[in-house]
């Protein structure tokens, strides 16, 4: 199987914020959304992925080469969308274009071109003049104009309404129809990987809780629930998120250790929320 | 090659609404050399002051959140350093040409000749002045960003007028023994010449090596 992203045993720390020994890989031609509560270790993963941030240890490659040691050439076929804009806030929508067109051979300024018009974005605008969701959109236009392979996003659709959010899935969509096309996507807002995710990676406190498909992952565990008192303490401590009301108890469990759980237990399937809070939770031998 | 060349228009479009300064600075140069009468004056200041020119890009960078900007792209952290030491070299033919020029004027206005010995002497130092500025502060600049860095930027200016400013201080003071910076340089050219350019030549080179070593490193 050919891999758009590789991380190996990732490490960085600085200051309060870190990763550590972080390990995925995103399959060529397929979407993974990065999921993970504010200060998991989403951007930090990400910026060392682009170089950003200078890796203490592990190994991380792009389509095969080190990014380090390819950098120009990795990042030729990378498409990158921030949470913020990274333009000259005094430059034009085209004078973006331009700027950026001498690093990209396969710069194609008609698609850029025809990409603002999509949008509704006036060339003539400067970045300042931007509202969040135009931003979004010079940023998509600047990152898809030049044929990547990989489009990296973190925390795009942050600060977006439903439409923008609705639109923006769509464009992903879009591109991913060609199979050699794959997506990197960080998010903390779950309806985001339900539409579009082929596989989640779960990230918190700066370590890999999980990663796997979507669907392996909705498959492999389901929510739980009963009255307080029906479980033991190590019954307990087998569930992932607990919690409890007044009478009540819930949380999600892995499949392999439902049959340890009482018969009279409640069960139903798992959505991405669930697993999301769940796993943000923490708890449960995973 | 094209590399270098993207990254230079990059940063010289970064460079270009700084316009306003420039003429600031032009202005400020000439009152200085009408203090002190003499457009060799005009031609260290206004080489001292273009090397502060050289950290406008450096707060463009940081106000619009450029560093992820030059982050994403095909290229490296090693090229985008010597593309910004390239700028140096270029902004300094631009800038001494500036100088020279209206150095020539200033000194036929106040009856004065700038001769080829003259000539050469403004170049030396402007050379050494202008690469000391930017030695200094870029590595700086590159450390810390521009706000908390920019901070340096001023100290080889400050020290350096200082220095020029001197001599029409000192005849305004009516002091005994007056500080004839002209005559000093103009006893000892060819060596004068020597060092300066020598000195400029270490300080961009050290300040090159220094930048590169930070920015290789740095964390964006």
């Amino acid at each position: 199987m050919e891999y758009a992203i590789e991380i190996k045993n990732l490490k960085k720390k600085f200051g309060k914020f870190g990763v550590d020994d972080v390990s995925f890989a995103l399959p060529k031609g397929y979407i993974m959304g990065f999921v993970g509560k504010n200060g998991a270790g989403k951007t930090t993963t990400i910026k060392s992925i682009l170089n950003m941030l200078i890796r203490d240890s592990g190994e991380v490659k792009i389509f095969g080469k080190d990014n380090l040691l390819h950098e120009a050439d990795v990042k030729r076929k990378i498409g990158i969308v921030m949470d913020s804009p990274f333009f000259e806030e005094n430059w034009t929508l085209i004078r973006t274009g331009k700027a950026l067109k001498p690093f990209y051979p396969d710069w194609d300024n008609d698609l850029f071109m025809k990409m603002l018009s999509e949008f509704s974005l006036d060339p003539k605008k400067k970045i300042k003049e931007l509202s969040r969701g135009m931003k979004m959109k010079i940023m998509i236009s600047c990152a898809m104009a030049h044929d990547p392979d990989l489009l990296i996003l973190d925390e795009p659709t942050s600060g977006l309404d439903a439409v923008a959010r609705d639109e923006l899935m769509s464009i992903l969509k879009k591109f991913i129809s060609n199979e050699n096309k794959s997506i990197l996507f960080s998010t903390h807002i779950t309806s985001d990987l339900e539409k579009i995710a082929d596989y989640i990676t779960f990230i918190d406190d700066g370590k890999i809780i999980h990663s796997d498909t979507k669907d392996n992952l909705l498959e492999k565990y389901v929510v739980v629930k009963g009255g307080l008192g029906l479980l033991t303490a190590e019954q307990k401590s087998l569930i992932i998120g607990y919690d409890e009301s007044r009478v009540n108890f819930d949380g999600i469990v892995a499949m392999e250790k439902l049959a340890q759980l009482p018969n009279s237990i409640v069960t139903e399937a798992c959505t991405m929320d669930e697993l999301v809070v769940r796993f943000n939770k923490g708890g449960g031998i995973q | 090659m094209k590399k270098i060349k993207a990254l230079l228009k990059l940063d010289f479009q970064l460079l270009a609404p700084y316009w306003k300064w420039w003429l600031m600075f032009i202005g400020f140069s000439l009152a200085i050399a009408l203090l002190n009468q003499s457009g060799f004056f005009f031609i260290i200041s206004l080489m001292i002051f273009a090397g502060t020119v050289m950290a406008f890009p450096y707060e463009s960078t940081e106000k619009s959140n450029l560093g992820i900007l030059y982050a994403t792209l095909p290229t490296n952290r090693k090229s985008m350093v010597f593309a910004r030491y390239v700028m140096v070299l270029i902004v300094f033919v631009i800038s001494y040409a500036v100088a020279i020029g209206a150095g020539i004027i200033i000194d036929l206005a106040f009856h004065q000749t700038l001769d080829g010995r003259m000539i050469l002497l403004a170049t030396a130092l402007a050379f050494a002045m202008y690469t000391i500025s930017v030695g200094f502060q870029t590595p700086f600049l590159y450390r810390f960003g521009y706000q908390k860095g920019r901070i340096f930027m001023w100290i080889p200016i400050i020290l350096v007028n200082i220095v020029l400013m001197l001599p029409a201080f000192a005849q305004m003071a009516n002091l005994n023994r007056s500080l004839n910076v002209m005559a000093t340089f103009g006893n000892h050219q060819t060596l004068t010449n020597i060092i300066s350019f020598a000195v400029g030549v270490v300080a961009i080179i050290a300040s090159y090596i220094a930048s590169h070593i930070i920015y290789l490193r740095k964390n964006i």
